[in-house]
């Protein structure tokens, strides 16, 4: 054990001290803070410049009452707003800086102008004083024609241009019902779900409000943490793949097998080199969630939820880390090497193909055979726990398959290091390899 | 009375055959390396040289045959007990010099301290303490391979394996290393050298062995090797006709400037009897010599006799 940790020690260190890796912990967040931030203020400066610029409306089949669909847009956005203030509360009684992430989100409507004329209005469009035209074709009513028109074209221009026919729909919908009902009718038909409240089965048979409540899209809660440990698991190994790669080219490891057995330098390898892999993803993950601790309150993770995906983060990054150091010691080079272990990449990925599939049906066939394949189970163990309950006995009967198969593989991973570290420049070919796993 | 049990030997290899694929790498091969001996280990490209090398320090497992080290069984604790310089160079290039060692000090079982103390003294007297804070890469190839050999001698192995320890290096630098080979030796440790240096092979070892094809086909104290091989030759000064002995098949044209003529024996002929013939026949004997082969003639010689049978 001295041995595995002294190995473990020195690629630990030796790899956390290297400039590639000091360079990736502080430029890659740097990076993607950055364009994160560039593409949010890209956006609001688009939604701005849309919202600024009025649309022309030519109503040619005389339906429209611009002023009542102002008003109805208003009340809508109030209610919207009253909604929002009350899920930001809601957020900063559990944490003020997640509250601070989800607030200020709203969108102004588009201020819709009647033209009289086309002529005029598309004169305006040309001189840039309002951002589109809708022409509300004479024959609306019966055949729904509408014509627009607008500066903008391409799939950027799609969003703004989605928004704008939203608001003029709304508009027409607000006009058509003026006649037809009042008061509270009249509301309901013309937003019908603004105020809708999530209740969930819980295990106990109750229901209760949605934990995921908080307004913040799809990757929010405990599955956009689980996926977080699901990239991380693949970070991690791959180092061990870098490492053992890096160890062939240096010709060192004959020096190492004359002075540890190859357990010894494997085991110490996946503790060092996985060490640095987790410290790396450590801190990406801290950079992402901080205010992290406040968002873990927010996203309210059971904490068993919460054990039970670390382990199966570490029963992941085992499994993936012994094939990437039999995948680094079978290539010639290293580009090879990482061309072998996309299979592993593949395999893995595999939970993500079927995420809708196992989101239907979290105890379907499809999601427990990936929970019991090796290869994919803690990813596809990870997805189903953040979306639904499972029995102890099967997150038991998982845990262990996945132990005994890292353990076969841990076997399979050391046997290849010993026999293939030998054959310098030479890549194994499969007899060789089915021989050296057979080999005692 | 208490009689004394000698002490074990440093490597005992019995029998020990190893098969790659149809490739024979080792056929029965035994040898016994004692304490303080710089054995040497000769052999062509391909004869098996590394395979014995990697059998003897666990690296490969032998298909049959056993192999002693220290007088037992090979344990995880004799990777400690022996230095092991491979063939195939390679150290962490891109970290400093003084730590790479001092790591695989520690990788031989010595104490962090003491790796550190031993990588100072060693580095010391191979003149690159200076060189300790350096990166691996900023050495010289030569210097490199100076630390390598370092790395070997570390932790005060009592067994050395030096695969080609003098490939790449100067003069200087090949005295310096012969130097601290010898020492080493001298401290009653062992030392296994391979190389195809047969000067070297000559200077430094008292014994060898020589693998060709799997096969040992030379083992033993050198000088009654090369007294074996040697051909039927002698150096002689003296009054006697040389021509009139019906052993000697020829004789060199003239004396050289000590004044020693070569006289090549008859096959069936030996020195002894040649000086014999000349006692006899009272001749003034100044000078008589046997005529020694170079170690890298009977190696030829051997390999070659040993491809034409195969």
């Amino acid at each position: 054990m001295t041995k595995t940790l002294t190995i473990a020690k020195w690629e630990f260190i030796t790899t956390v001290t290297r400039g590639a890796f000091i360079f990736a912990v502080i430029a890659m967040p740097l990076f993607y803070g950055g364009m994160f931030a560039l593409a949010a203020l890209a956006g609001r400066s688009a939604q701005a410049s849309t919202s600024r610029a009025p649309v022309a409306v030519v109503d040619l089949a005389h339906i429209l009452d611009l002023s009542f669909a102002a008003e109805r847009a208003a009340l809508r956005e109030h209610a919207r707003q009253d909604a929002l203030e009350q899920m930001t509360a809601l957020t900063a009684r559990r944490s003020p800086a997640a509250a601070a992430v989800s607030s200020d989100t709203t969108s102004r409507p588009t201020p819709l102008v009647a033209y009289p004329t086309v002529d005029a209005a598309l004169t305006d469009l040309r001189a840039s004083k309002v951002s589109s035209v809708f022409v509300v074709n004479p024959d609306y009513i019966a055949t729904g024609s509408i014509t627009s028109y607008s500066r903008e074209s391409g799939i950027f221009a799609r969003q703004g241009d989605r928004q704008r026919q939203t608001e003029l729909a709304d508009a027409i919908r607000a006009s058509l019902l003026k006649p037809a009902l009042a008061g509270d009718a009249l509301n309901r038909a013309y937003a019908p779900a603004t105020n809708l409240s999530r209740l969930v089965l819980t295990r106990n048979g109750d229901f209760q409000p949605s934990a995921d409540d908080t307004g913040l899209g799809p990757i929010a809660g405990s599955f956009g943490v689980f996926m977080l440990l699901t990239m991380a698991i693949f970070f991690s190994a791959g180092f061990m793949q870098q490492a053992t790669i890096a160890e062939r080219q240096n010709k060192m490891i004959e020096i190492l097998l004359s002075s540890a057995n190859p357990d010894e330098i494997v085991l110490g390898k996946l503790m060092g080199l996985g060490g640095a892999g987790l410290l790396q993803v450590g801190i990406y993950v801290a950079l992402v969630i901080v205010p992290g601790t406040a968002l873990l309150s927010v996203f309210q993770i059971p904490a068993l939820k919460l054990a039970l995906s670390v382990v199966y983060f570490f029963l992941g990054f085992l499994t993936f880390a012994c094939l990437m150091t039999a995948t680094g010691m079978i290539g010639r080079t290293a580009q090879e090497s990482a061309q072998l272990s996309t299979i592993w990449m593949l395999i893995a990925s595999a939970p993500w193909f079927f995420v809708t599939n196992i989101g239907a049906a979290p105890h379907g066939v499809l999601a427990r055979a990936l929970s019991f394949f090796p290869l994919t189970s803690p990813i596809a163990m990870m997805m189903r726990l953040s979306g639904t309950d499972l029995s102890l006995v099967e997150v038991f009967a998982t845990i262990v398959v996945d132990a005994v198969a890292i353990a076969v593989i841990f076997r399979a991973a050391t046997k290849i290091f010993r026999a293939s570290a030998l054959m310098y420049g030479k890549r194994p070919t499969m007899p060789e390899l089915v021989r050296w796993l057979r080999a005692a | 009375m208490t009689t004394e049990s000698p002490p074990p030997l440093p490597i005992r290899v019995d029998r020990v055959s190893k098969r790659f694929d149809k490739t024979l790498a080792l056929d029965a091969v035994s040898l016994e390396v004692g304490a303080g001996e710089i054995f040497g280990l000769v052999g062509p490209n391909g004869a098996g040289k590394t395979t014995l090398i990697r059998t003897v320090l666990d690296i490969i497992k032998p298909d049959s045959g056993t192999v002693e080290v220290l007088g037992h069984a090979f344990g995880p604790a004799d990777r400690d007990r022996i230095g092991y310089l491979p063939e195939e160079r390679g150290l962490y290039t891109r970290q400093p010099v003084g730590a790479v060692l001092e790591y695989l000090g520690a990788l031989k079982g010595l104490t962090r301290s003491a790796a550190k103390a031993a990588a100072h003294r060693w580095l010391e007297r191979f003149d690159l303490a200076d060189m300790a804070a350096k990166k691996v890469d900023q050495l010289s190839k030569g210097n490199q391979q100076k630390v390598q050999i370092a790395a070997a001698f570390l932790a005060g192995p009592s067994i050395a394996i030096l695969d080609e320890p003098l490939s790449g290096l100067d003069p200087v630098s090949a005295r310096l290393v012969n130097a601290v080979i010898r020492e080493y030796a001298a401290a009653g440790h062992t030392v296994i050298l391979s190389t195809h240096q047969m000067n070297l092979v000559e200077s430094l070892c008292s014994r060898v062995f020589m693998i060709a094809r799997g096969r040992r086909v030379l083992y033993g104290d050198l000088k009654e090797i090369k007294r074996q091989h040697s051909s039927h030759a002698v150096l002689v000064r003296s009054t006697a006709d040389y021509r009139a002995c019906p052993l000697v098949a020829r004789v060199a044209d003239g004396p050289d400037e000590e004044g020693l003529v070569q006289v090549d024996l008859v096959d069936a002929a030996s020195p002894d009897a040649f000086l014999a013939w000349l006692v006899a026949h009272n001749a003034s004997v100044e000078r008589f010599e046997r005529l020694s082969a170079p170690l890298e003639d009977i190696f030829i010689r051997v390999v070659q006799t040993t491809a034409e049978v195969a």
